[in-house]
């Protein structure tokens, strides 16, 4: 796949993955993985982008005597899922359209 | 190797890099650890999962900016000596105009492409309009009687605006392609800075 389209991508999925509740590390990765592999080096860059961006929240949350951290999705964080559904329907339009093409000139 | 070696490892390979940076990331390779272990994996399993310490300082870097990786290579690795300092100290002029230079010829890269850029856009742009333009002065010549000479002057127009729409779709290509380049530079700029680490490891 296209590099900088695989990069958006990844970014989707990680929002995608906190859009519901607050999750941490280790848990995004785990429920990115059915539909997605993503390795923890690969995961950190892109919270740290997201978090730039704005379109998360990072928090530290005690647990079994140590610190973990939960990240939140922000407005401008959903905001960005939104518009990602959005341009997909054109892409799927699009999709549909190239598909279509093809079988004609067969 | 064991979490703290682990750890240490990554800690070394950010060095350079601001000390909240390194923090943050150490933190969180940390948890990520203590996060499987509390999944049933052992110590070694979980440091393995994760990947190598190279593989995590190098996508990290790769999302640093250009400006702090140029400052984080700068940045001696171990603390100096006095005499050392004292020399650094004179010889600032010298690499902090070679680290200068080295942004500037960066930045030109960057600015030379886009103006390529700006230049086909133009031409097609002028192409087009100025097309256009001669056709309603043309129009307007034969209309006030000029004869045959406004007759060529609209032919020309046509031809010019013709050739500017049939330039419109390759020059959009062109562009496009030229943005993917200016990305490329930026990547290979960054790997650069970075270094071959399989070449260290060897």
């Amino acid at each position: 796949m296209d590099t900088q389209l695989k990069r958006g991508l990844l970014d989707i999925c990680v929002l995608a993955a906190i859009k519901t509740e607050d999750s941490y590390g280790y848990k995004i990765i785990k429920d990115i993985k059915p539909y997605m592999t993503m390795s923890e080096s690969t995961l950190y860059p892109i919270l740290r982008r997201l978090e730039e961006a704005g379109h998360l929240t990072v928090r530290s949350v005690e647990h079994n005597g140590r610190l973990r951290k939960y990240y939140h999705l922000t407005d401008a964080g959903r905001q960005k899922l939104k518009d990602f559904a959005e341009e997909w329907k054109e892409i799927m339009e699009i999709y549909e359209y190239v598909i279509r093409e093809g079988n004609d000139n067969e | 190797m064991n979490k703290t070696e682990f750890l240490e490892s990554i800690k070394q390979k950010l060095n350079g890099l601001p000390e909240k940076d390194i923090q943050s990331a150490v933190e969180y390779y940390e948890e990520a650890i203590d996060d499987r272990m509390e999944d049933g994996l052992t110590e070694e399993q979980a440091i393995s999962e994760i990947g190598t310490p190279d593989d995590i300082a190098e996508k990290i870097m790769m999302e640093t900016s250009i400006p702090k990786l140029i400052t984080a290579k700068a940045k001696p690795k171990r603390t100096l000596k006095a005499w050392e300092i004292i020399l650094i100290i004179i010889s600032a002029p010298v690499w902090l105009w070679l680290a200068a230079v080295l942004i500037i010829i960066f930045m030109a890269v960057i600015v030379a492409i886009m103006a390529v850029m700006i230049a086909i856009i133009c031409v097609v742009v002028s192409l087009i309009f100025g097309g256009l333009g001669s056709f309603v002065a043309g129009i307007a010549q034969l209309i006030n009687g000029y004869g045959y000479p406004s007759l060529a002057l609209v032919g020309m127009a046509l031809v010019m605006t013709g050739i500017g729409l049939f330039l419109v779709i390759p020059i959009k290509k062109a562009v496009a392609g030229l943005w993917k380049l200016i990305y490329r530079f930026i990547r290979w700029t960054k790997k650069k800075i970075i270094g071959n680490r399989k070449a260290e490891v060897q």
